[in-house]
C-alpha cells in the first residue's frame, strides 16, 4: 500500500496542467501507480543533500554559441505539407477566443 | 541474408571482392527481415524501394574501401529522424509523420555509404524498458518469443541479435541501448553524453538522450561510434573534442588495466546466474593481465528515484509539443482549442507515457520543484562525484547491465515501479554522462546475461579496447538463438 | 482619502539581429506568413535550439547601459505553457539567473529628477503570431524565436505621467545603445503594467492589477489613470482590490477584466537541458563597454555645457541617436554649433518630414552639411543661395564644387561692389533724395537695384554697408 497516496484531485490537476484528460475508469488506476512510483521518489528523503548543487546537464561545452548569420532552409511549403490544417500559409486551428479558458489567454511572453 | 554468424568487416569483404552487390546484400536482408519479422516484430517501418535505390547508387559508385560502412545495410531506432521516410517514435501521435530532415547520425551514416533498410520498434517516445509499450505492438526476444526484448531499443536489439541485420542505431536515456543488448545476447554502447549529436533525435530526457549503436561484436560497434561521433553545429551540447579512431587501439588487450567492481552492482537484488557470471569475467580479466577491485558506489540505490524525477520531468516538456497543430496527430473531434489540445494528446499518447508526463509534471509543478526536481539533481551530483571518486583510482568499471535477465512478456506492465527498477543499474551512467557498453557474458536458463563496462567520460576507446579481448577470449558472442524456440 | 499609486513596469524589447535567438531564421519583420520559419520555430520533433551570440551581447550591452550587474552565469530556463502561438510549449528564458540584475534609469518628470531602479532583465524569445478569424484562428510562426529583452523595474513608479516618462527614457537609451530601432508600430517595445493603489498612510500595498502586452506609451499613461481613477473609487467606497489581469481597451479607454489571478498559472520552470551553461568573461564585457555609445543624458550635457547650446536644443538633437551621432560628427569637422543644430532642426529636419524618410537613408553627409555651414558663415554664399546648395547636398553633391560649377560665389569685395555702388547711386537721384528727406524705404530700393545689377550675387550685407556710407558722407 503506497504510504505517500497521491489524491484523485492532484491528478486530476497534474493532468489538466499537462492537457490530458482521465475517464473515470483511469483516474484511479493512474492515481494507484503514480502514488506507488510517488513513494519510490520518497526514498530520495534519506539523502543528505545539504550543500549539494544541483546537476542540471552534463555537457562538457561551455559558450557554445552561434555567430548571428541569418539562413532561410526554406523548409515553408514542406513544413505546411506537414500540418493537420493549413489557410493560405497560415496554421489553421478552432477558434481561439471560442473558449473561455482561452479567451483569457494572451500570448506570454 | 541472415547475419547470425557475421560480422563487418567479412561482409565488407564479400562487397569488395564482388561476391555480393549492396543490392543483392540489401534484397536479400530485406526479404529475411520480411520473413522473420512476422515471428519478432522488431520492425515498425522497411525502406523497401529507397535502400535498394540507395545501395544501387553505392554499387555503381563503387564500395569505398576505406569505409566499412559501405554498401552495408543498417536499420535504425524509429526515433532517430529520416527524412521522408516515416519516423513514429512507436506512437499514435506521430504514426503519419514523416520528418522533412534527417538526424545528423542518418546523414553520417549515408555519407559512409550505409544503407538504411528500415525503422526498428521501441518502446513509445523511448519510455519503457521491454519494447511493450509500442503502438505497434511488443517485439519478442529472439532468444525466447516469449520474453521481452528489453527496451526501449528492443526493435533494434532484437532485429540485431536474430541476425536480420548486421547493425542497428538505438538511443539511451536509462539504459534503453544496454539493456536490450544484454537481453539480445549482443554488444550495446551508449556513448559519453555529448559523444554523438542528438539533432534529430526525438527528444526524452534531454540532459540523458545519447544515441549509440547495437552490434552482434564490439569491432563493429567501434566502427559505427567512428562515424556517428563527432560536434554537431546543431546540437551546442556535442562535445568538440576531437574524435579518436575507436579501433586503432582496439587489439591491445587489458594488462595493466584498474578495473572497478561496485558492490552495489552485485547486491542480492542481482541474480545469482547474473552475478556468478560477471565475477567469472573478473577472473577472466585478471587472466588476461588487469587487476580488478571491489570498490563502492554508495548512492547507486538512488539512481532510479532521482532519474524518473529528472527525466520525467524533462519528457514531460519535450513532449508538450505533441499537440496536434502543426504535425502529428490531429484529433477529429475536437470543436475548440481547449479540445484540441485535450483530445489530441489524450488519444495520440500511450498510458506509459501518460504516465511519466504526469510524473514529470508534478515534479515540476509549482511547491514541489524543490522537493522533487531539484532535490533529485542534488542526488545526481552525489552520483557523478561516486563515480569521480572511482576514476581517481580506476580506468574503468565493470558490472552486470541487469540484474535478472530478460523476463516475461506481459509480466511487468501494470506494476511501472517493478518495471522502472530494470534499469537500476544502467540508469547511474546516464546521471553521470559516462559511457556505459553492455556485452555478452553469459546464459542463464538459456537467456544471455550482459555484462556492463562503465569508463571515463570520452573514454570509449579503453571500454571498447576491453570488451574485445573479453570478447577474444570468451565464446559468448558465438552461440545464436533459434527463433521460435530456446536454443 | 488620499492615495499612493505604486506603478512597475515589465518591458519587453525587440532586439534588430539578423538572425532569430535560437534559430538561424531571418529576424525580419512583415514577410509573408511562415517564411522565415524553419524546423526549430515549428518546434518539430528531434530539433535543438542554438544560442545566437549577439542576443547574449545585446543583453550585455542592455545591462551597461542600464547601469546593471551583468551576471557572470546567466543560463536559459524553460517556461511551459500551451497556446498555438508557442509550438514547443515551452518559452526559453531566463528565469533562475537573468542575464542583469539591478540598475536604474534617471526621468526627468514633473519638473524633477527621478531614479528608476531596475530588479532584473533577460533575454528570452518571441512567440508567434495568431489572428482570430470566424472559427478559426490562424498562426504565424514569423516572429516565433524573435529576440527579446524584458526590462523589469522595480514598483517605484508613482504616476500613470512617470510611467510614460519612463517608458520614453528607456526608449531613447534603448535606441542609443543600438541593439534595437525601438519600431513602436512593429511592436518592438510593449510593456506590461502593474499598478496597485492605496490610502496614504498604509504601509501594506493593496493587490495589483496586471496589463500585459501595451504597446503604446499613450495606452500605457491612459490605462493607468484609468486603473488609477477606478481603484480609488472602489476604496473610497469601502471595497477591496482584487487581483486581476485587465485588458486596456483602446476604444474605450477603459479597462476590462480577463482573468483573476486565483486560477494563476504554473509554468513549470526548469533548466533549459539543451543549452550549456555560460561563462562570461570580464574580457567580452570590458570589450562591450568600450563599444557603448555614449547615452544621451551625457550627451546633453556635453551640448550644454561646452557647445553652449539650449537645453531645449540639447533635447532635440538627442532625440534620436542617428541625429546626436550625425551633430557630433559635424563639431568634428568643424561646423559652429549653433549653426549645426539650427540646420539640423531647420532644413535637414524638413527635409526628412516631407520625404518620410530617415537621416542615415539619405545622401546628406556631416562634412557636406559642416561644408555648406561654414561657406554660409564666411559670407561665400547668401542664405538664399544656401537653400540651392542644400539641395545639391540631399543629393550628394559637394558644396565647393557646386558653388564653383554654378558661380554662385557671393560679391563681398568692397572695391568690386563700390562702382556699382556709385553707378545705381548715380543713376537714382530721386531715391537719394528722398533718402535724405528721411524716407528710410528709399534704402531699401537702393539695395534691390545693386542687387538687380550683380544678379542677385552681392552680399546684402556689404552692400548696406557702403549705400550707407556712400549717402551719409
Ligand atoms: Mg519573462
Ligand atoms: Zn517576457
Amino acid at each position: 500500500m503506497p504510504k505517500n497516496e497521491i489524491s484523485e484531485d492532484q491528478v486530476k490537476h497534474v493532468a489538466s496542467l499537462a492537457n490530458l484528460s482521465l475517464s473515470k475508469d483511469q483516474l484511479p488506476y493512474f492515481t494507484k501507480q503514480l502514488g506507488s512510483v510517488m513513494d519510490l521518489f520518497e526514498t530520495l528523503n534519506s539523502v543528505n543533500t545539504d550543500d549539494v548543487k544541483p546537476t542540471y546537464s552534463i555537457t562538457d561545452q561551455v559558450n557554445a554559441m552561434r555567430d548571428d548569420i541569418p539562413q532561410n532552409w526554406n523548409e515553408k511549403q514542406a513544413l505546411l505539407r506537414n500540418a493537420p490544417d493549413v489557410k493560405d500559409g497560415l496554421i489553421r486551428v478552432p477558434e481561439i477566443m471560442q473558449n473561455r479558458k482561452n479567451r483569457d489567454r494572451e500570448s506570454e511572453d | 541474408m541472415n547475419y547470425l554468424n557475421k560480422n563487418m568487416t567479412g561482409v565488407h569483404k564479400q562487397l569488395m571482392n564482388g561476391d555480393i552487390t549492396s543490392e543483392e546484400l540489401t534484397k536479400q536482408t530485406l526479404d529475411n527481415i520480411k520473413k522473420t519479422d512476422t515471428k519478432l516484430n522488431a520492425f515498425i517501418d522497411l525502406n523497401d524501394s529507397k535502400a535498394l535505390d540507395d545501395s544501387k547508387a553505392v554499387d555503381q559508385k563503387g564500395i569505398d574501401a576505406s569505409s566499412l560502412l559501405s554498401g552495408m545495410p543498417i536499420a535504425i531506432k524509429d526515433n532517430i529522424l529520416t527524412k521522408d521516410l516515416k519516423t513514429t517514435a512507436a506512437s499514435k501521435m506521430l504514426s503519419n509523420f514523416t520528418p522533412i530532415f534527417d538526424a545528423t547520425v542518418v546523414k553520417k551514416l549515408a555519407a559512409a555509404g550505409a544503407i538504411n533498410v528500415g525503422k526498428t520498434n521501441m518502446d513509445e517516445f523511448a519510455m519503457g524498458s521491454s519494447t511493450e509499450h509500442s503502438v505497434f505492438g511488443p517485439t519478442h526476444n529472439p532468444w525466447n518469443l516469449n520474453k521481452v526484448p528489453g527496451g526501449s531499443s528492443g526493435g533494434s536489439a532484437a532485429a540485431v541479435a536474430s541476425g536480420e541485420i548486421i547493425a542497428a542505431l538505438g538511443s539511451d536515456t536509462g539504459g534503453s541501448i544496454r539493456q536490450p543488448a544484454a537481453f539480445n545476447g549482443i554488444v550495446g554502447m551508449k556513448p559519453t553524453y555529448g559523444r554523438v549529436s542528438r539533432w534529430g533525435l526525438i527528444a526524452f530526457g534531454s540532459s540523458f538522450d545519447q544515441i549509440g549503436s547495437l552490434t552482434r561484436n564490439v569491432y563493429d560497434n567501434a566502427s559505427i561510434l567512428n562515424v556517428i561521433a563527432g560536434h554537431d553545429k546543431h546540437d551546442l551540447t556535442s562535445s568538440d573534442k576531437a574524435v579518436p579512431d575507436y579501433t586503432q587501439n582496439i587489439k591491445k588487450g587489458v594488462k595493466g588495466l584498474k578495473i572497478a567492481l561496485p558492490e552495489e552492482y552485485l547486491s542480492d537484488g542481482t541474480d545469482k546466474n547474473v552475478k556468478d557470471a560477471i565475477l567469472k569475467a573478473a577472473e577472466t580479466y585478471k587472466k588476461l593481465g588487469a587487476t580488478v577491485e571491489k570498490v563502492s558506489l554508495p548512492h547507486t540505490k538512488y539512481g532510479v528515484a532521482a532519474y524518473y524525477i529528472l527525466a520525467s520531468s524533462e519528457a514531460s516538456s519535450n513532449l508538450q509539443r505533441y499537440d496536434g497543430i502543426r504535425y502529428g496527430y490531429r484529433s477529429k473531434d475536437a470543436n475548440n482549442l481547449a479540445e484540441l489540445y485535450v483530445k489530441s494528446r489524450s488519444e495520440g499518447f500511450g498510458d506509459e507515457v501518460k504516465r511519466r508526463i504526469m510524473l514529470g509534471t508534478f515534479s515540476l509543478s509549482a511547491g514541489a520543484f524543490d522537493a522533487y526536481f531539484k532535490k533529485a539533481a542534488k542526488v545526481r551530483t552525489l552520483i557523478l562525484d561516486d563515480f569521480k571518486k572511482v576514476f581517481d583510482h580506476y580506468d574503468m568499471i565493470m558490472a552486470p547491465t541487469t540484474s535478472t535477465p530478460a523476463f516475461d512478456l506481459g509480466s511487468k506492465t501494470s506494476d511501472p515501479v517493478s518495471m522502472y527498477m530494470n534499469d537500476v543499474l544502467t540508469i547511474p551512467v546516464n546521471m553521470a554522462g559516462l559511457p556505459g557498453m553492455s556485452i555478452p557474458a553469459g546464459f542463464s536458463d538459456g537467456m544471455p546475461i550482459g555484462m556492463q563496462l562503465i569508463g571515463r567520460p570520452f573514454d570509449e576507446g579503453t571500454m571498447y579496447q576491453a570488451g574485445y579481448a573479453f570478447e577474444q577470449n570468451t565464446d559468448f558472442h558465438k552461440h545464436f538463438p533459434k527463433i521460435g524456440g530456446a536454443k | 482619502m488620499n492615495f499612493i499609486t505604486t506603478i512597475g513596469l515589465e518591458v519587453h524589447i525587440e532586439l534588430n539581429t539578423k538572425s532569430k535567438i535560437f534559430s538561424p531564421s531571418p529576424d525580419e519583420y512583415g514577410d509573408e506568413a511562415n517564411n522565415n520559419t524553419n524546423v526549430i520555430d515549428w518546434g518539430y520533433p528531434g530539433v535543438l535550439p542554438t544560442t545566437n551570440k549577439q542576443v547574449v551581447a545585446d543583453g550585455i550591452t542592455a545591462a551597461l547601459a542600464l547601469h546593471s550587474k551583468v551576471n557572470r552565469h546567466p543560463h536559459f530556463d524553460r517556461k511551459n505553457y500551451f497556446y498555438p502561438d508557442n509550438p514547443k510549449a515551452y518559452q526559453i528564458t531566463q528565469h533562475d539567473i537573468p542575464d542583469a540584475q539591478g540598475g536604474y534609469v534617471t526621468i526627468h518628470t514633473g519638473g524633477k529628477t527621478k531614479k528608476i531602479t531596475l530588479t532584473e532583465m533577460h533575454i528570452e524569445e518571441d512567440a508567434g503570431k495568431n489572428t482570430h478569424g470566424i472559427k478559426y484562428s490562424y498562426v504565424d510562426l514569423n516572429r516565433q524565436g524573435a529576440p527579446l529583452i524584458e526590462i523589469v523595474s522595480d514598483p517605484v513608479i508613482s504616476s500613470p505621467q512617470e510611467a510614460y516618462d519612463y517608458l520614453e527614457t528607456l526608449r531613447q537609451i534603448i535606441l542609443f545603445s543600438g541593439i534595437s530601432d525601438v519600431k513602436m508600430e512593429e511592436g518592438s517595445m510593449r510593456a506590461d503594467v502593474n499598478i496597485s493603489v492605496r490610502p496614504i498612510g498604509q504601509k501594506k500595498l493593496n493587490n495589483r492589477i496586471e496589463m500585459k502586452n501595451v504597446n503604446s506609451f499613450n495606452y500605457v499613461k491612459r490605462g493607468l489613470e484609468y486603473e488609477e481613477k477606478r481603484q480609488r473609487q472602489i476604496l473610497m467606497a469601502g471595497g477591496t482590490i482584487q487581483a486581476q489581469t485587465r485588458r486596456f481597451n483602446e476604444n474605450t479607454g477603459k479597462t476590462t477584466l480577463m482573468r483573476t489571478k486565483e486560477n494563476a498559472d504554473d509554468y513549470r520552470y526548469f533548466p533549459e537541458p539543451d543549452l550549456p551553461s555560460l561563462d562570461i568573461s570580464d574580457e567580452w564585457i570590458n570589450e562591450l563597454r568600450d563599444e557603448l555609445p555614449e547615452m544621451p543624458s551625457k550627451r546633453k550635457h556635453h551640448y550644454v555645457d561646452d557647445l553652449g547650446l539650449s537645453s531645449y536644443d540639447a533635447n532635440v538633437l538627442t532625440q534620436t541617436k542617428q541625429m546626436s551621432d550625425f551633430f557630433d560628427q559635424m563639431i568634428k569637422d568643424g561646423a559652429d554649433a549653433k549653426m549645426a543644430s539650427n540646420y539640423l532642426q531647420g532644413n535637414v529636419s524638413a527635409y526628412l518630414n516631407s520625404n518620410q524618410i530617415e537621416l542615415k537613408d539619405t545622401k546628406i553627409t556631416p562634412k557636406n552639411l559642416t561644408t555648406l555651414i561654414n561657406l554660409v558663415k564666411k559670407g561665400t554664399i547668401s542664405t538664399k543661395m544656401a537653400k540651392k546648395v542644400f539641395k545639391a547636398v540631399t543629393n550628394g553633391v559637394e558644396p565647393n564644387q557646386f558653388v564653383k560649377k554654378h558661380g554662385m560665389v557671393q560679391l563681398s569685395d568692397p572695391s568690386q561692389l563700390k562702382p556699382i555702388v556709385d553707378n545705381v547711386l548715380t543713376s537714382n537721384p530721386q531715391s537719394v533724395d528722398d533718402f535724405h528727406n528721411g524716407k528710410d524705404r528709399a534704402k531699401g530700393f537702393l539695395v534691390g537695384q545693386v542687387m538687380k545689377k550683380t544678379r542677385g550675387k552681392a552680399n546684402p550685407q556689404m552692400v548696406s554697408k557702403l549705400l550707407s556710407e556712400a549717402l551719409n558722407k
